[in-house]
C-alpha cells in the first residue's frame, strides 16, 4: 500500500504559518529531513512530513534555502516537535533556524566549530575535531541541587547522561543528553547500493531491525514502484509481530527490574529467552536480522516452523498471562508502578509522541492501521489504549498489546500455510531502476512505536541521502515531562517503562 | 574469648551472605553463585588498586579500617554462642554495642560525602533518614525484653531466657521479636527496602555510599556491611530465640552453641532470601510506613510489661 503523500513547496518565511496551519488542521510532525543538494540544485533542501492519523494521508512541505544562506525561521516556538530536528540539521548540516528558542547542540556535544559532518563535501573517513565540553554554571534557588548521572552507569547499559535538578528526592527537571552512541549510519550510507544498505540499516538497533528493515524497504519499493510476492508479504508481517512479541514480554521483566521485582524479572526473561531461540529457529538470528530484504524475504518459512511459532507462541502467552496476574496482583508493585510518572494526553499531542506510550495516555496512533504496510490491511484486529498515562498503564498496554500479537500470529499463520505446499515459491521481486533524485518515505510500526525512513536516491541506484527517525527518537523529548514531580528512586522505572533505545535514536 | 569470637565471625560474614546469595537464586530459578562467592570477591578486592577521587580527602583512606574496627569491637560484645558475659567486651552492654554500630554507620556517611559525588550525598540522605527511624525501635524492642528484671545486657537477656524459656516467653517477647525482625531486614539492606543486587544507582541506599570506592577500601566496606548483617541476624536471635546457646565455658556446651547458631543463622538467612524473593522495593516515601509500623510494636511490647495480662 503506498502513501499518499501531497508535496507543497513553499518560501521560507511562509514556513512558521503553514505549519502552524497544519497543526491546527489535526496534522501532526513525522520527521523532518535536512538535505545538501548544492550540487545538483545549488540549494540546501528542508523537508517537513506532516501526517494526518485519521484521514491516512502525508503532507510534504518543502523548503529550499540558497547555499550561500542556509537560514530559516525556527518553527519549534509554534510546533515543539519540531525541537530536535531543527537542532539535529544545524549540528549536522549547519542550517540554522533562527530565533530557536533553545538552540543547544543535540548530535555533537561541546561548543559549535562549525563542522558539518552530514555536508557532501565533508569526507565521510574523517574524524570530527576534539571539542570542549563546558559545563554551564547551574542557576540554583536554595534547597535545590543537581544530580548529574551517566553518561556512564553502574549497571551495563546504553549510555545517556541525565542532569536532574532536585529539590530532596523531587524532580523538578530534567536534561537529557544523548547521540553518545552516534555512529554516523546516516553518513555511511551514502553511496551505497540501495539493496547493500539493508544491512547498515538493520544495525540501526539490536531490538527493531526486522521493524527498521521494512521502513526502508517500504521507501525503497515505494520509489520503485513495486509490489512483493504475497507469501513474502505475509511472512515480513509476521516477522513483524514476532519482534514486538518478544520485545514488549522482555519489557515487561525490564519494568520489574526496575523495582527489584525478581520473580517477574526471572520468568519474563526466561519467555523472552524461548521467544529469542524461536527467533533463531525461524530466521537464523536471535535479533530476526537478514530475514527482511528489498522486495520480499530472503526465506519461506517452513510448515514446520509454521506449527512451532504457533505452539511456542501460545504456550508463552498463556505463561505470561499467569506471569502478568501475579505481577499486577502483588502490593507493592502495584503501588509503584500507578500512578508514577504520569504522561499527560497534551504532551503526547504536542510532541508527537508515538508507540505504547502514545497509547497509553489515551491517543490511537499506530502506523499498522493509520498507514497499513504489508498484511495488516488485510487483518481485522483491533490496538488497545489506557487512558491513566502512567507506569501502570504503560505495562498494561504491552500486555494487552501482547494478546493481541498472539490473536495476529494465529492468522497470519493461516494465511501463509496457504503457500508453504507449492514448489514453485517466489520470495522477492527484482528491484526495478530507480530514478535519480527521487525521494519518498517509509513507515513500519516496531514495539517501540513508529519508524519513518526518508530515501533519496542518488546515481545507480544508490543512496544519496538516508534519514532514519526511529520511535525512540520521536519519544525522548517527552521522557523529561514523564518524570516531573516524581521522586529520584522512580526514574529508572519511569524510564524503562519507555524503554527506548539510545542506539536507534543517537543512529 | 571474645577476640576468638570476633575473628570467627569475620570469616563466616561472607559465608552467610553467599548462602543468601545462592537460596535467592534457587529460589528464583536460577544456579546462582557459589557460596564462597563473597570471599572470592573479597580476594579480588584486595588485589585490585585502589581508585581515589582527586576531591576526596584523608577520610576515605582511613574510614574504611575505622569501621571494620568498630564493626570488630561490636562482634566481640555480643553472645554468639555461650552467654557467660565474663567473656565479653563490656559484658555486652546493649547502648553501647548500638553506638558502636551506629558510629560506623556515621562513618560510612561521612566516606559518602567525602568525594562529594552526587550519589554519596543521595545515598547517605536517605540512609541516614531511615536509621533515624530504626534507633528508636531498636532500643524499644530489646529494652522492653529486660525492663521487668532491670537487664541492659544482651548476654542477660539471653541467660535470662535460656533458664526459663517457657515461663519468661512471654507476648512481649512476641512482640519485641516481629518488630526486631522488621528492624534487621531494613538493617541489613534488604529488600523491601533496599535491594541489594541493583544497578540502578539512583535507586541506592547503602550501596550509593560506597559508589566511589574500589580495591581495597571496598573490601573493607562490603566485609564490615557483611559482618553487620551477622551482627544484627545474632542479636535478633539473643534476644529472642537464644535455644541451644551455652550458659556456662563447657567445651560440649560451646561445641553445641556453635553448631546451633550456624544453623539458626542460615534459617534466618535463608527467611530472609525467601522474603526477598517475593517482594518488590517498596517506594521510599513508604518505608517510614513500614518502620513506624515497627515502632508501635516495640511501643506495645514495651506497655505490655506494666499491664497485667
Amino acid at each position: 500500500m503506498t502513501l499518499m503523500i501531497s508535496e507543497m513547496e513553499i518560501e521560507r518565511n511562509q514556513l512558521p504559518a503553514e505549519c502552524l496551519r497544519l497543526v491546527e488542521a489535526g496534522y501532526r510532525l513525522l520527521t523532518m529531513v535536512g538535505t545538501d543538494e548544492r550540487e545538483e540544485i545549488g540549494h540546501y533542501v528542508l523537508r517537513y512530513y506532516f501526517a494526518n492519523d485519521r484521514a491516512s494521508n502525508v503532507t510534504l512541505l518543502t523548503v529550499k534555502m540558497p547555499a550561500n544562506d542556509p537560514t530559516y525561521p525556527s518553527v519549534t516556538a509554534v510546533m515543539p516537535a519540531a525541537d530536535w530536528y531543527e537542532r539535529e540539521v544545524y549540528d549536522l548540516l549547519g542550517i540554522e533556524p533562527l530565533s530557536h528558542p533553545n538552540l543547544h547542540p543535540l548530535v555533537l556535544h561541546g561548543q559549535r566549530l562549525a563542522v558539518y559532518p552530514l555536508r557532501r563535501d565533508y569526507p565521510v573517513d574523517q574524524s570530527l575535531p576534539e571539542v570542549v565540553r563546558e559545563v554551564e554554571e547551574p542557576n540554583l534557588a536554595d534547597g535545590q541541587f543537581i544530580v548529574p548521572v551517566g553518561p556512564i552507569h553502574a549497571g551495563i547499559i546504553e549510555p545517556g547522561h541525565f542532569r536532574f535538578l532536585v529539590e530532596g528526592e523531587r524532580i523538578e527537571s530534567l536534561t537529557a543528553q544523548l547521540f553518545y552512541t552516534h555512529r554516523g549510519i546516516e553518513k555511511s550510507a551514502e553511496g551505497m547500493q540501495v539493496e547493500e544498505a539493508m544491512a547498515l540499516v538493520e544495525q540501526t538497533c539490536g531490538v527493531c531491525s526486522v521493524s527498521h528493515a521494512l521502513a526502508y524497504a517500504h521507501a525503497i519499493e515505494a520509489l520503485a514502484n513495486m509490489t512483493i510476492p504475497v507469501q513474502a508479504k505475509w511472512t515480513r508481517t509476521l516477522l513483524g509481530e514476532l519482534e514486538r512479541l518478544y520485545n514488549h514480554v522482555g519489557d515487561v521483566g525490564n519494568l520489574c527490574a526496575g523495582i527489584g521485582f525478581s520473580f517477574g524479572t526471572m520468568q519474563a526473561g526466561r519467555l523472552k529467552e524461548q521467544l529469542q531461540q524461536l527467533n533463531d529457529d525461524v530466521t537464523g538470528h536471535r535479533y530476526l536480522r537478514g530475514a527482511v530484504v528489498v522486495g520480499g524475504v530472503s526465506k519461506a518459512i517452513s510448515m514446520a516452523l509454521l506449527e512451532r511459532i504457533r505452539m511456542a507462541v501460545s504456550s508463552v502467552l498463556q505463561e505470561l498471562g499467569e506471569v502478568a496476574s501475579v505481577i499486577l496482583s502483588h502490593e507493592i508493585v502495584c503501588d509503584r508502578f500507578a500512578s508514577a510518572g504520569i504522561l499527560e494526553r497534551a504532551v503526547v499531542e504536542r510532541f508527537g509522541a508515538v508507540g505504547p506510550a502514545a497509547r497509553a495516555s489515551g491517543v490511537e496512533r499506530d502506523v499498522r492501521v493509520n498507514f497499513p504496510y504489508d498484511g495488516y490491511g488485510d487483518l481485522e484486529f483491533s490496538v488497545p489504549t489506557f487512558q491513566a498515562g502512567d507506569v501502570m498503564a504503560r505495562l498494561q498496554q504491552r500486555i494487552a498489546e501482547v494478546n493481541e500479537t498472539g490473536k495476529l500470529i494465529e492468522t497470519i499463520i493461516k494465511n501463509l500455510t496457504v503457500f508453504v505446499t507449492k514448489t514453485n515459491q517466489t520470495l522477492v521481486t527484482p528491484l526495478r531502476p530507480l530514478l535519480e533524485g527521487s525521494y519518498t518515505i517509509g513507515m513500519s510500526e516496531s514495539a517501540r512505536g513508529e519508524n519513518v525512513h526518508f530515501v533519496m536516491v542518488g546515481k545507480h541506484q544508490t543512496i544519496r541521502r538516508l534519514r532514519i527517525r526511529s520511535a525512540s527518537y520521536a519519544n525522548w523529548p517527552i521522557v523529561p515531562f514523564a518524570v516531573l514531580g516524581n521522586v529520584i528512586p522512580d526514574f529508572p522505572l519511569i524510564n524503562k517503562s519507555f524503554e527506548l533505545c539510545y542506539a536507534c535514536c543517537d543512529r | 574469648m571474645s577476640v576468638i569470637q570476633a575473628c570467627l565471625l569475620v570469616f563466616f560474614a561472607p559465608l552467610v551472605q553467599g548462602v543468601i546469595k545462592h537460596t535467592k537464586a534457587w529460589m528464583q530459578g536460577r544456579k546462582g553463585p557459589s557460596v564462597w562467592q563473597p570471599y572470592r570477591e573479597l580476594r579480588k578486592y584486595f588485589r585490585k588498586g585502589t581508585v581515589l577521587s582527586d576531591q576526596s580527602s584523608l577520610v576515605t583512606t582511613v574510614v574504611p579500617y575505622l569501621q571494620l574496627a568498630l564493626v570488630f569491637m561490636a562482634a566481640m560484645m555480643l553472645p554468639v554462642v555461650t552467654a557467660a558475659s565474663h567473656t565479653l567486651l563490656a559484658s555486652s552492654d546493649i547502648f553501647l554495642f548500638i553506638y558502636l554500630l551506629g558510629f560506623a554507620r556515621l562513618l560510612t556517611a561521612v566516606v559518602g560525602m567525602d568525594s562529594g559525588s552526587a550519589f554519596g550525598g543521595m545515598g547517605i540522605s536517605r540512609d541516614l533518614f531511615i536509621s533515624l527511624l530504626v534507633e528508636p525501635t531498636v532500643f524499644l524492642a530489646i529494652l522492653a525484653t529486660g525492663i521487668a528484671a532491670n537487664i541492659y545486657s544482651f548476654s542477660g537477656l539471653s541467660t535470662q531466657l535460656l533458664s526459663h524459656p517457657v515461663e519468661e516467653f512471654t507476648l512481649t517477647h512476641l512482640l519485641a521479636a516481629v518488630a526486631l525482625f522488621m528492624i534487621v531486614m531494613t538493617e541489613v539492606g534488604r529488600l523491601p527496602i533496599d535491594n541489594p543486587d541493583t544497578h540502578l544507582e539512583l535507586t541506592m541506599i547503602h550501596e550509593a555510599a560506597v559508589l566511589d570506592l574500589s580495591g581495597r577500601h571496598i573490601a573493607l566496606m562490603s566485609l564490615g556491611a557483611w559482618m553487620r548483617q551477622l551482627l544484627w541476624f545474632t542479636v535478633f536471635l539473643d534476644v529472642c530465640v537464644p535455644a541451644g546457646m551455652a550458659s556456662g565455658l563447657t567445651v560440649s556446651g560451646i561445641l553445641l552453641g556453635v553448631v546451633v547458631w550456624i544453623g539458626k543463622v542460615f534459617v534466618l538467612g535463608t527467611m530472609l532470601a525467601a522474603l526477598e524473593s517475593v517482594n518488590a522495593k517498596m517506594r521510599l516515601f513508604a518505608v517510614p510506613r513500614f518502620l513506624t509500623f515497627a515502632l508501635s510494636i516495640a511501643v506495645f511490647a514495651l506497655l505490655t510489661n506494666f499491664v497485667a495480662v
